[in-house]
């Protein structure tokens, strides 16, 4: 059994936090496009979904799902990293906005449908001009708000990456410093 | 590690219990809405199974019923040269409707030289269809239903809330079930050539009353890509699902067209069921399809590069692309232009299985 490497309880318990809220979020992405396209069966809604977005489906997973783990594991271990609050809020706000975008590119889904119905609405929310630009680039910004979602991850993994090394240097200045007292 | 591959197995089989769970939720709404008799007095003429809500409750997609038009002069603030336009001429009353426009709206119910029409628009079918409103001496004015039929446009009409399938022509469900619409000729064109051919034409305003994001279209690249999302049926591989057909019936026979052909040929003078056909194309899209009999005769056509026209192979005589004949024998003589559908393969053979295709 020498040189198996275990997980602390924190590791474990942060892995499955991420996990689960990485399958929530593309559950809860599956289930709104299932809803939104009645005329299509849930299988065929589904892979016409992943047929389209499977980027983004599968990137917003796993993408929350890191910011969930590192989020937990830190929270384990007790410190608190800067402005953690902000990151989970700006990469879930990051979430909804690239899921918003990429649900644009389910039109073609079936005629009169709801995202049709939706995109009506835009011009009354954000004025025609801009309502335009969001249409004709919804790809593009669905593909921004997924770098977000992932550079918020990204800059959470490094300050814990960070807090980490800290932590160990200070261990390790503990334990030298126990060395030169026991001298 | 033991237990997070558990965790990975449950959740796994977790994601695969909850998509089961709701796809069958979802069946069962759907069969719900496919047994409900959708209208009154539930009469249809196609099963009720097969009319599916696309999302939208009726009217979710408004309708056009108060259309205000511009000259194409003014229209040039918003259109590019290669934005497609639906165009009809009836009586000499010229008006356009900007596909960028019917993308938000699908039908405009308006009244072009005397006659009450529907102007429609499928974007998903790529079907341009203009129907007389008037059914049996009554003017109906038509909404979207929210319901499709064969991923086509299902309109309703608000005089009695009949269903109309815009490919059939035809309504479906409710009073009026098994009557027909008559189609009206007309042309789809690029607004480069048609305000050339139709300066002087009335194009549909972007004023109809609601605000939309017209000039974007919610479709993206799905008309030139070659993916389809949705189950189709009747899938018949004898050309691509989404190359454009004009679709022809005479007396329960149908044939379909490539507008490539079309374009390419210039002239296609063919038969079907016995009735004689000639089909002319002188601009991209744009296409006219005549009744090619004058005075007991049946004439047979050409195009000639030089002269810009089309010439009859029978006297030699000049014909513009109006079906008028502008020199020769047959001079001061106007063909009579007949209805086509136009659309995607796949929708056109979704309705019509045993269509034949036209080839050289």
């Amino acid at each position: 059994m020498q040189g198996k490497t275990t997980l602390n309880h924190n590791a474990k318990r942060s892995i499955i936090k991420g996990f689960v809220i990485g399958i929530l979020t593309i559950i809860i992405y599956l289930l709104v496009v299932v809803f939104t396209t009645p005329n299509l069966t849930g299988i065929d809604a589904i892979n016409a979904a992943f047929r389209v977005n499977s980027i983004i489906i599968i990137g917003l997973g796993i993408g929350i799902g890191a910011q969930m783990f590192i989020s937990t594991y830190s929270k384990g271990l007790g410190c608190s990293i800067n402005n953690r609050k902000g990151i989970l809020s700006g990469g879930t706000g990051s979430t909804a906005l690239s899921s918003f975008f990429s649900f644009f590119s389910l039109v073609p889904l079936g005629c009169c449908g709801s995202w049709l119905l939706i995109l009506s609405f835009l011009p009354s929310i954000f004025g025609s001009t801009v309502s335009v630009i969001l249409i004709e680039y919804s790809k593009t910004l669905s593909y921004v708000g997924l770098a977000i979602v992932f550079s918020f991850t990204s800059l959470s993994a490094y300050k814990l990456h960070k807090r980490l090394q800290e932590e160990k240097q200070l261990s390790e200045q503990a334990k030298t410093d126990s060395q030169i007292k026991e001298i | 590690m033991n237990k997070i591959i558990k965790i990975g197995i449950i959740s796994t089989v977790f994601v695969f219990l909850a998509i089961v769970t709701v796809s069958m939720f979802n069946e069962q709404r759907m069969n719900k809405l496919y047994s409900e008799p959708t209208q009154d007095n539930g009469e249809s003429i196609v099963p009720l199974n097969q009319i599916v809500s696309g999302g939208p409750p009726p009217d979710g997609i408004p309708s056009i019923d108060s259309p205000k038009f511009i000259t194409a002069d003014q229209a040039e603030g918003f259109m590019s040269n290669n934005d497609l336009i639906l165009g009809v001429n009836i009586n000499g009353d010229i008006k356009g409707y900007p596909l960028q426009i019917l993308v938000w709206h699908e039908i405009v119910n308006d009244n072009v030289g005397g006659t009450p029409i529907a102007v429609t628009y499928c974007p998903l079918c790529f079907t341009n269809q203009i129907f007389n409103r008037t059914v049996g001496g009554e003017i109906l004015e038509f909404g979207t239903s929210g319901k499709l039929y064969n991923s086509n446009l299902v309109m309703y009409d608000r005089n009695s809330n009949s269903l109309w399938s815009q490919a059939m022509a035809q309504s479906i469900v409710g009073k009026f079930a098994g009557a027909n619409l008559d189609r009206i000729p007309f042309d789809l064109a690029y607004w480069k050539d048609w305000k050339n051919l139709y300066p002087n034409s009335k194009i549909l305003s972007k004023d109809t009353g609601n605000i939309r994001p017209y000039g974007a279209d919610p479709y993206g690249d799905y008309y030139t890509n070659s993916d389809i999302l949705f189950p189709i049926p009747n899938k018949d591989d004898r050309l691509g699902l989404k190359e454009i057909i004009i679709g022809v019936e005479a007396s329960g026979d149908y044939k379909a067209y490539k507008l490539k052909d079309i374009e390419d040929f210039r002239v296609i003078n063919d038969k079907i069921n016995d009735k004689s056909i000639t089909i002319w194309s002188a601009f991209p899209f744009m296409v006219k399809m005549f009744n090619p009999n004058v005075d007991a005769q049946t004439l047979t056509f050409r195009y000639d590069d030089e002269k810009k026209a089309f010439i009859d192979n029978q006297t030699g005589s000049e014909w513009n692309f109006d079906g008028k004949s502008i020199n020769g024998t047959l001079s001061g003589n106007t063909l009579s232009r007949l209805p086509f559908d136009e659309g995607f393969w796949f929708e056109w053979v979704a309705f019509h299985p045993e269509t034949d295709v036209y080839s050289q």
